[in-house]
């Protein structure tokens, strides 16, 4: 039987004052078990974070989305967590989902559950965008050899069984990929979830470049090699 | 002898026999690579003509043509090399970072109050 105890959520964040305020307002009505990771940022994210009720831990340089994310689990684990929800500090994850997430976890089907955007609802994508994640989809269905609808999509769960075995050594943003080939490699039973995703303009002003996509590919296709 | 084949093949051969001699010592086939290098370079810096006759079997056309070919190779892979060194230096110092925020975490006002 699952305790909502140890379901744990960690949010990466870096430089994320204006908004991880209203993110963490509204999880701390409903989880206890919030793990914030300020990846060394240059604003007060983690003087804001530590305001709520929820762990803070603290990069003392910039690290990466990834290894922040990884520095999460590693914490949650090593406090019992039994499912991993990561969750974007932006406010783009709609927190009323995550029971629809992490219920094949719960029930014991599943090792790991992926949001997907295409199978549930995407609010104001830009067209541009719209098309960079078709072509990282194509790609990531390609290399990690899963039958995918969305990819790199940061609002997912993952099992105690899952977390123990997944290693992320990418420290940036091709962690996403990374999480696919894993599943792939460890043969987990995986499965996606409609979710809902939001762009608004201090989403797209603040996230990820579409252009910085070819970067992660860059990064992704160089560590396969060693 | 020119004073740059006086210069170099010494030079070439010094660092052949060094790279031989940690080849010996950790049996690093990447160093037995290094001292074929550095032989190689030895032997066509002092017999240039030979640059020529081995060109001519690949099929290059002139030996300063396969000379820069081979030096281009060698330099991006040397660079691969040290882009791979790089990231696992970063790999290690996020696994410190990593460790270092788990055992301190932020605490809380009710914490820190005394």
């Amino acid at each position: 039987m699952l305790k909502s105890d140890s379901v744990y959520i960690v949010i990466a964040a870096y430089n994320e004052s204006s908004r991880i305020g209203g993110v963490l307002n509204l999880l701390c009505s409903k989880y206890r078990n919030i793990v914030v990771v300020d990846d060394g940022s240059s604003d007060n994210t983690a003087e804001i974070a530590r305001q709520y009720s929820c762990h803070v831990l603290q990069h003392c340089m910039n690290r990466g989305q990834g290894a922040s994310l990884q520095t999460g689990i590693t914490y949650a684990l090593r406090r019992g967590a039994d499912i991993i929800v990561t969750f974007d500090a932006d406010g783009q994850h709609d927190m009323n989902e995550i029971p629809r997430l992490i219920a094949p976890i719960a029930d014991g089907s599943m090792d790991v559950v992926f949001g997907s955007r295409f199978l549930g609802e995407v609010r104001n994508i830009p067209m541009f965008r719209r098309w960079v994640l078709y072509g990282g989809l194509i790609f990531t269905r390609w290399t990690s050899g899963l039958k995918l609808t969305d990819c790199h999509n940061g609002f997912r769960a993952l099992s105690k069984n899952a977390v123990e075995k997944i290693r992320l050594r990418q420290d940036r943003m091709a962690h996403a990929s990374e999480f696919y080939d894993w599943v792939h490699r460890l043969q987990l039973p995986y499965q996606e979830v409609p979710v809902t995703i939001t762009y608004n303009q201090d989403v797209l002003s603040k996230g990820q470049s579409s252009w910085n996509s070819l970067r992660v590919l860059f990064e992704y296709l160089i560590q396969r090699l060693y | 002898m020119l004073i740059f084949q006086i210069l170099f093949v010494p030079l070439m051969f010094f660092v052949a026999v060094l790279a031989f001699g940690v080849f010996l010592r950790k049996r690093s086939f990447l160093h037995l690579f290094y001292a074929l290098i550095g032989l190689c370079g030895a032997i066509f810096i002092g017999f240039p003509e030979l640059t020529n006759y081995v060109a001519k079997i690949m099929g290059v056309g002139r030996g300063s043509d396969l000379v820069t070919y081979i030096a281009i190779l060698f330099f991006l892979w040397s660079n691969f090399q040290l882009y791979v060194r790089h990231k696992k230096t970063e790999e290690n110092i996020t696994l410190l970072v990593r460790e270092i925020a788990i055992k301190n975490p932020v605490k809380t006002p009710e914490e820190e109050a005394p």
